[in-house]
C-alpha cells in the first residue's frame, strides 16, 4: 500500500509499539567536525549502543547526497528513529526533520546531537577529549530518541496584515511594498509625523541629493495608501499571540487637534502665547505650542503640546466655528489583529553629552551632527545661515569623528558606519555655502565602503576639506568662545591646538530609547548595544528570533538610508512569505495531562502566562487549548503532582540523556541545562566565535529555563554530576515564554537552599545563571569558572 | 627603514598584551602632560616602537612620565597607555635602565617601609602635635627576594 | 553626570570604624594635618584605629616591579582585612594604589600568587577590603560638616585643584568626574567660599617629574596659577599642596594654597597660625588673609 507524502506525515510508521530501530548518522562538516573529531571512532561507538541498528559517518549531511543517504537508510534498514550527529539544531533541525518526514518518517523522531557549535568549534585542541565528548553527545540523542514519539504539527491561518511600529524611512519603505503586495498595513509612529531621522537631514550621501524632497513623496504615498492605516503619536501598548495572530493594543495620545476638521490655516499659531522648544529642529528654534510638526509632516496637522500649553484657549477662539481643537481629548486604546509585525523603530545620536571632553552643552559652539544638519538647511532654524550661538556666521569648521563609536569608555565598541560619509558631505555642503570657509575633519580611519562614497571623499579632499589623521582628547574654549580643538596629528607626530568658529562632533548611532520597551513588549532579545539581535547574522539578518516579527531599519544596527530601505523590502518580503501562504506550521510540542491525578490546585494555571491551560470551576480539573500553548514546559515544572507531561521534552526522555551523559566519569562532568532561546543560543554563538573551553561538560536542551523541575535536578545529582547548571534568559524581561525564567529562579533558588537536605550537597553545587544568545564569550567564561571549581572538588 | 623586531616583540607581547589593542588614534598623545609641557613624550610612539618590537623604547626617556593617568582616562581603546608604560619600565629596570635617582627612591620604600628618611626632627614634630612616633619598619624587606 | 563614575556607594556609607591609612608624605613631613585629619574625622563620629601599614607603595615600586609592587600593597590590604576594617586614605596615590591593587586581585589566579608570596609574613588577603578616601568620607557626610562650619568663609572665593592621583581613572576610581570635578567644589561651597571654576582645573602638578624637568613643569604650573581668579587655591592632595607651594617661589607668584584640611579648620574656626599658615604654608598673600577676617552681613 503507497502511502502519500501527507497521509505519512500523519501517521508515520507505527512507531509507538514498535521496538526503537535507530540509526545514526555523523556529520563531518568538511573540517569543521572531521579536523577534531574522529567520525569514524565515534561512529563505530554509536554502532554499539543498544537499539543502534545503523551508523554511518558523512562529509556533508545537510546537501543532496548526506540527506539523500539518510532517506535511503530508513527504508532500507527499516529505522524509527533518527540520531544525526552534526551542528546545532538551531542551525539545521528543520532541514533534517524536513529530510525524515520525506521519507515516511514522522519528523518529531529526529534527535540532533550538536557536535559542532557545542564540541569540534570549542576544543580544538583537544581532539581526544572531543571525540569521547562526541560519543556522550551521540549516546544521549540516542537514549533520547528511544523514547520519542509521533508528534503533529499545527496548522494555524495567518492573518494577511501587518504591523509595522516605526515610520521612518524603513518602516515606510515597508509598508509601502506590503500595502503594494495587497496586504493590509498599520503604521504606528510615535512622534506627530512619519519621517524619522531622514526627515531631519538636509542633504543625502553620496549623491548630494535634498533629504526631504526624495522623501516626501514617499511619506505623501503612506498617508493615503489605501491599505495602510497611519497613526501617529501612537505607541505599542501590548501584544499577544504568536505569528499569523498577533493581538496588538496601541495607545494614541491626544492631540487636541481634531485632524479631520484641522484645515491647516494656522490662525491658531497666530495667537498662542506659550513658546516651546521645537524637538524636530534639536532645540535650536522655538515653537508656538500649537505648531504643526514640520511643513512636510505626514499627517501635516497641528497638535498641542500639552506638556506646556497653559489652556488659554485662545486657539480654540480662533479656530472658532471650524471646532478643530478639542481639549477633551483622551488617550485611546485600538485594538487590532495581525499576522506579521515588522519592527522599525530606528535609532538616535548618542548623546555628546557623555563625553564631557568636547564640551558639548558646555560650550556655545560645539554642535553635534544633526544639529548641525539643521543648521545647514534651507528650511531650518538659521535659514541655512551657519550661524554660531552668538549670530555671528563661522568660517572655520572641525569635525570630530567617531564620538561615541569605537570607545569602550562609553561602552559602545561599535563604529556606526555611516558618520565618515555624514562629515564628508556636511563639508562638502559647508564649502557650498561658503566658499572660502575652512573646513578640517579629525578622524581615527575613514569609511567609506559602498558605492560613490570613496568617490565623495576623493571630491572633498578636492574642494580643500582638510583631513587630520588624530582624534582629538578634548575642546577647550578659547577668546568669543570659539572652540581649539586639541589633537596629535598623527602623520606629523606633533601636536596641534586648532581655532575653530564651530565644532561639530560626529556622533554615533544608537537604538531608539523606545527599542527596550518594544522588545519587552515582543519578546524579542537584543544585543549588548541595546540594538534588536537578528535570527542568524548571516543568513537571517531581517528575521527577529521570534517567528513572525521581523526587523527593518537602523533599530537593528546603523545603516544609512540605502541599507535601510534594503532591508526594509527585505523584511517585508520575508513578512509576506507566511501571510502569502495564508498558514503556518506551529509545532507540535504540547502539553498532556493526565487527568485522573490532576487535584485542579492551580499551580499550571499560574504559571502560563499566555492563559493556555486553566483549571475547569466546575470539574476542578485543568483544560488545556493548544493554539494558545507555546510550548515551553513551564507548567509542566510547576506541578507538584506529575500531572502534566510535555511532548517532546518528557521526564523520561530527559532522564534518558542524564543517564546517558553521566554514564561514564560523571564526577569529572559538569551537567547544564540551557533554554533553547538564550543560553543553549549563547553556547552556539561561542561556537560559532571558536570561544574555546574545558570539554566536561554536557548539555541538555530545553525549550525554556521554566521547564527545569526539582526532579530533573535531583537526578542528575544522583547519577553522579557533582556540579548541576542551570541556565536561561535573562532576568527579568528576556524570556521567551514571558516568564518561565522567573519561575525557574524561584524554583531553582528554592532548591539550591534546600540542596543539602534533599541530595547531600552544598548549595553552591547547584549553579544559576542567565546567558543571553549574543553572550558566547560570557558562555566561554563561565563554563571555564565551573570547570576549575570541579577540578578544585576533585582534588579534595 | 622601519624593520619589525619579531623576537623582541613576542617578548614585549607576552608582558603586555594588552599592547596589541591600540589602534593610534593619538587621543594619549595629546592628553599628555609630558607631550605638551616636556616634549617629545608620545605614549603613542613608545606603544607603536613596542609593537615593532623597536628596543628604542626602553630608555630613560619612559621617565619623563608625570603619572597624571589622562590617558588612561581617554584611551577609547582600554589600551591603558600609563599601565602598558609601567610594564615598559619593568622590562626597562631590568635591562638597567632607568634614571639614577629612582633606584634610591624604591630603596628607601623597601629598606625603611616608608617613602621618606625618617629623623629625629619627624618624631619631635609629631610629638609636639601628640601623634605617636613612627619608625621605619621591616616589613617590606621580604619583597626584595621576590 | 554619571552616577556610576561619579561614584556613591550606598552600602560604603555609615562606617563608623576605619583602618587608619595616612600614608607616608603627611606623617613624615606634614604631620599637622594627620592631626587636623585625626581630630575632623573623631569629631564625625568616626573612629580610626592605628595598624601595621607600610608604605602603600608609590609608583616608584611600581615603575621598578609591578609583581612587588602588587604584593607590598596586598600586604596592606591583609592587614587591614586580619583587622577586619575597611581602609581610610588620606593621599591620592595610597587611594590609587590600593584601589589599583583590589581590582588587579579580584583575578584569582593573580591572587593565589601574591598570597604565595605573603606566606613568606604570614599574611594572606582574600579580597574583602574597601578604600575610602577622606575627602570621600566628607562628601558623604556632608550634612554633619555644615554642624562644623563656626566661621562662615563667604568672603573667600577660591578654586579647587583635587590631584589626579584621587580622579583617575576615574571609572576605577569612582571618586568624581573626571573631566569636570566638581566635589572639591561642594565641599568648599559648603564651608561658605564662593567656588571659581577655571579650564586648567585638571591640570597635573608635575611634582613626579619636577626635579628632572624644572622648566617644563614651570611652565605648567605658571598656566594654572595664570588661569586662576580666586583668592585661593584649595587642594585635595598633600603633594600637589607642597609641589604649588614650592613652585610658586621659583615663579615668585603668590596665590596662597591651601589643603582642604587647611579650609576645613578655618571654617571651624581655627585662626590662621593653628592651620599651619605661618609655619607650612609657603606662599603668604595680605589680601588672602584680610579676607579671613571681613564678616559678610
Amino acid at each position: 500500500m503507497t502511502k502519500s507524502k501527507k497521509s505519512t506525515k500523519k501517521t508515520g510508521i507505527k512507531a509507538e509499539k514498535e521496538e526503537p530501530r535507530i540509526g545514526v548518522f555523523i556529520c563531518h562538516c568538511g573540517k569543521n567536525i572531521g579536523g577534531v573529531i574522529d567520525c569514524e571512532e565515534v561512529t563505530n561507538y554509536a554502532s554499539k549502543l543498544p537499539n543502534v541498528v545503523y551508523a554511518s559517518h558523512n562529509f556533508y549531511t545537510c546537501a543532496d547526497p548526506g540527506q539523500n543517504e539518510i532517506k535511503k537508510s530508513i527504508k532500507e534498514h527499516n529505522l524509527n528513529r533518527v540520531v544525526i550527529a552534526a551542528c546545532s539544531p538551531k542551525m539545521h533541525e528543520p532541514t533534517f526533520r524536513n529530510c525524515v518526514s520525506e521519507a515516511g518518517l514522522n519528523p518529531y523522531l529526529m534527535e540532533m546531537a550538536n557536535i559542532r557549535e557545542h564540541d569540534s568549534w570549542v576544543h580544538i585542541r583537544e581532539k581526544e577529549d572531543a571525540t569521547e565528548k562526541a560519543k556522550d553527545l551521540v549516546g544521549m540523542a540516542v537514549a533520547k530518541s528511544r523514547y520519542l514519539k509521533p508528534l503533529e504539527d499545527f496548522v494555524v491561518p495567518v492573518k494577511k496584515a501587518t504591523l509595522v511600529i516605526g515610520g521612518g524611512v524603513a518602516g515606510c519603505q515597508a509598508a509601502l511594498d506590503l500595502a503594494d503586495m495587497g496586504y493590509k498595513v498599520y503604521l504606528i509612529e510615535r512622534e506627530p509625523s512619519i519621517g524619522g531621522r531622514m526627515a531631519q537631514l538636509d542633504k543625502t550621501f553620496p549623491t548630494m541629493d535634498c533629504s526631504i524632497c526624495i522623501l516626501g513623496p514617499k511619506l505623501v504615498e503612506v498617508g493615503r495608501h489605501k491599505n495602510i492605516t497611519l497613526m501617529t503619536n501612537t505607541t505599542v501598548e501590548k501584544v499577544d499571540g504568536y505569528i499569523g495572530n498577533f493581538k496588538v493594543i496601541v495607545k494614541t495620545k491626544p492631540k487636541y487637534v481634531i485632524e479631520e476638521k484641522c484645515t491647516g490655516c494656522g490662525e491658531c499659531v497666530d495667537v498662542c502665547p506659550v513658546y516651546v522648544p521645537s524637538k524636530f529642529e534639536r532645540n535650536l528654534k522655538s515653537l508656538k505650542a500649537i505648531h504643526a510638526p514640520f511643513p512636510q509632516a505626514v499627517p501635516l496637522r497641528y497638535e498641542i503640546d500639552t506638556d506646556n500649553c497653559i489652556k488659554c484657549y485662545k486657539c480654540a477662539e480662533a479656530c472658532g466655528d471650524r471646532r478643530a481643537i478639542d481639549f477633551t481629548q483622551k488617550e485611546k486604546l485600538t485594538k487590532f489583529e495581525i499576522g506579521t509585525i515588522i519592527v522599525a523603530t530606528g535609532c538616535n545620536s548618542f548623546d555628546a553629552a557623555k563625553k564631557q571632553e568636547y564640551g558639548y552643552g558646555i560650550y556655545d559652539n560645539v554642535v553635534e551632527s544633526i544639529e548641525f544638519e539643521r543648521i545647514v538647511c534651507a528650511g531650518g532654524p538659521t535659514g541655512g545661515e551657519l550661524l554660531r550661538r552668538d549670530g555671528k556666521h563661522a568660517k572655520r569648521f572641525a569635525f570630530i569623528q567617531c564620538v561615541g563609536s569605537r570607545d569602550v569608555t562609553c561602552g559602545n565598541e561599535y563604529c556606526s558606519g555611516v558618520c565618515c560619509l555624514n562629515s564628508i558631505k556636511l563639508a562638502m555642503l559647508i564649502k557650498e555655502h561658503v566658499p572660502d570657509a575652512i573646513v578640517y575633519i579629525f578622524y581615527i580611519d575613514i569609511r567609506a565602503f559602498s558605492k560613490g562614497f570613496e568617490e565623495l571623499y576623493t571630491r572633498a579632499r578636492e574642494e580643500g576639506i582638510i583631513f587630520i589623521k588624530g582624534r582629538p582628547s578634548h575642546i577647550k574654549e578659547g577668546r568669543d568662545k570659539n572652540p581649539i580643538v586639541i589633537t596629535e596629528n598623527v602623520l606629523t607626530g606633533e601636536l596641534m591646538e586648532v581655532e575653530t568658529d564651530m565644532a561639530i562632533l560626529a556622533v554615533g548611532m544608537t537604538p531608539s530609547e523606545t527599542a527596550k520597551d518594544v522588545a519587552e513588549k515582543l519578546h524579542i532579545p537584543r544585543n549588548t548595544n541595546g540594538f534588536y539581535l537578528e535570527a542568524h547574522p548571516k543568513l537571517r539578518p531581517v528575521d527577529s528570533p521570534a517567528d513572525g516579527i521581523y526587523l527593518a531599519g537602523s533599530g537593528e544596527f546603523p545603516k544609512d538610508i540605502k541599507d535601510s530601505v534594503t532591508s526594509a523590502s527585505a523584511a517585508a518580503s520575508r513578512a509576506a512569505i507566511p501571510m502569502n501562504k495564508g498558514k503556518v506550521n506551529i509545532e507540535g510540542i504540547t502539553i498532556r495531562i493526565d487527568i485522573e491525578k490532576c487535584t485542579g490546585c492551580g499551580s499550571c494555571e499560574r504559571a502560563c502566562p499566555y492563559g493556555a491551560i486553566r483549571v475547569n470551576k466546575n470539574t476542578k480539573k485543568a483544560e488545556y487549548t493548544v493554539a494558545k500553548c507555546h510550548g515551553c514546559g513551564t507548567c509542566v515544572a510547576e506541578c507538584p503532582f506529575g500531572v502534566l507531561t510535555q511532548n517532546h521534552f518528557t521526564d523520561e526522555q530527559i532522564m534518558a540523556q542524564i543517564d546517558a551523559a553521566l554514564s561514564s566519569n560523571p564526577k569529572e562532568k559538569v551537567l547544564c541545562f540551557a533554554c533553547n532561546w538564550c543560553s543553549y543560543a549563547g553556547a552556539d554563538l561561542a561556537g560559532v566565535s571558536r570561544f574555546q573551553y574545558p570539554p566536561p561538560i554536557r548539555i541538555i536542551r530545553v525549550m525554556c529555563s521554566g521547564r527545569v523541575s526539582e526532579k530533573l535536578v535531583l537526578y542528575a545529582f544522583k547519577k553522579g554530576a557533582q556540579i548541576v547548571w542551570v541556565t536561561g534568559c535573562h532576568i527579568p524581561s528576556d524570556c521567551h515564554y514571558i516568564s518561565g525564567n522567573v519561575l525557574a529562579k524561584k524554583r531553582i533558588e528554592r532548591l539550591q537552599k534546600e540542596l543539602p537536605k534533599k541530595a547531600n550537597l552544598p548549595s553552591e553545587r547547584l549553579k544559576l545563571n542567565w546567558i543571553s544568545a549574543a553572550e558566547g564569550n560570557i558562555f566561554a567564561n563561565y563554563v571555564k569558572e565551573l570547570v576549575n571549581e570541579l577540578n578544585a572538588i576533585n582534588k579534595k | 627603514m622601519t624593520r619589525i623586531n619579531f623576537e623582541f616583540r613576542k617578548k614585549v607581547l607576552e608582558e603586555i598584551p594588552e599592547l596589541k589593542k591600540c589602534f593610534q588614534c593619538g587621543t594619549c598623545v595629546s592628553s599628555c602632560y609630558a607631550e605638551k609641557y616636556i616634549g617629545s613624550y608620545s605614549p603613542r610612539k613608545k606603544i607603536l616602537g613596542a609593537l615593532y618590537g623597536d628596543k628604542e623604547v626602553l630608555s630613560k626617556e619612559l621617565w619623563k612620565c608625570a603619572t597624571c593617568n589622562a590617558c588612561d582616562e581617554r584611551c577609547p581603546q582600554g589600551v591603558n597607555p600609563y599601565e602598558v608604560l609601567t610594564k615598559l619600565k619593568n622590562i626597562a629596570v631590568r635591562e638597567n635602565i632607568c634614571p639614577e635617582s629612582f633606584r634610591e627612591k624604591s630603596d628607601i620604600i623597601i629598606e625603611t617601609g616608608y617613602a621618606f628618611l625618617i629623623d629625629e626632627k619627624v618624631n619631635n614634630n609629631r610629638k609636639a602635635l601628640g601623634l605617636k612616633e613612627i619608625k621605619p619598619k621591616e616589613s617590606l624587606r621580604f619583597v626584595k627576594n621576590g | 553626570m554619571d552616577e556610576q563614575k561619579a561614584g556613591n556607594r550606598e552600602e560604603d556609607n555609615n562606617q563608623k570604624k576605619y583602618a587608619f591609612f595616612p600614608g607616608c608624605l603627611i606623617p613624615i613631613r606634614l604631620p599637622l594635618f594627620e592631626k587636623l585629619s585625626r581630630d575632623f574625622v573623631t569629631n564625625l563620629g568616626v573612629e580610626l584605629i592605628d595598624m601595621d601599614f607600610t608604605c602603600c607603595p608609590n609608583y616608584n615600586i611600581r615603575d621598578r616591579n609591578r609583581f612587588l609592587w602588587l604584593v607590598a600593597a596586598a600586604r596592606n590590604l591583609a592587614i587591614a582585612e586580619r583587622g577586619k576594617l575597611d581602609i581610610l586614605t588620606l593621599c591620592g596615590e595610597c587611594t590609587q594604589t590600593l584601589k589599583a591593587a583590589n581590582e588587579l586581585l579580584k583575578d584569582k589566579i593573580l591572587l593565589l600568587k601574591v598570597n604565595k608570596e605573603l606566606e613568606k609574613i604570614n599574611v594572606q588577603y582574600n579580597g574583602t577590603v574597601k578604600i575610602k578616601h577622606i575627602l570621600e568620607l566628607f562628601y558623604e557626610s556632608k550634612e554633619k560638616l555644615t554642624g562644623f562650619v563656626k566661621k562662615p568663609l563667604e568672603a573667600l572665593k577660591v578654586s579647587t585643584h583635587t590631584g589626579c592621583h584621587l580622579l583617575r581613572p576615574s571609572a576605577m576610581l569612582k571618586f568624581d568626574d573626571a573631566e569636570n570635578p566638581k566635589k572639591l567644589d561642594e565641599l568648599s561651597s559648603i564651608l561658605g567660599c564662593q567656588v571659581i571654576d577655571y579650564s586648567t582645573k585638571t591640570l597635573c602638578c608635575g611634582v613626579a617629574v619636577f626635579a628632572d624637568y624644572k622648566d617644563s613643569v614651570l611652565e605648567s604650573v605658571k598656566e594654572k596659577i595664570n588661569d586662576i581668579r580666586a583668592d585661593a587655591l584649595i587642594v585635595g592632595c598633600a603633594t600637589c599642596f607642597l609641589q604649588y607651594n614650592k613652585a610658586q617661589l621659583i615663579l615668585k607668584t603668590d596665590l596662597p594654597v591651601l589643603h582642604y584640611i587647611q579650609l576645613l579648620g578655618l571654617a571651624n574656626g581655627f585662626s590662621l597660625e593653628e592651620i599651619g599658615y605661618n609655619s607650612i604654608n609657603r606662599i603668604k598673600n595680605k589680601a588672602f588673609e584680610e579676607k579671613l577676617n571681613i564678616t559678610v552681613p
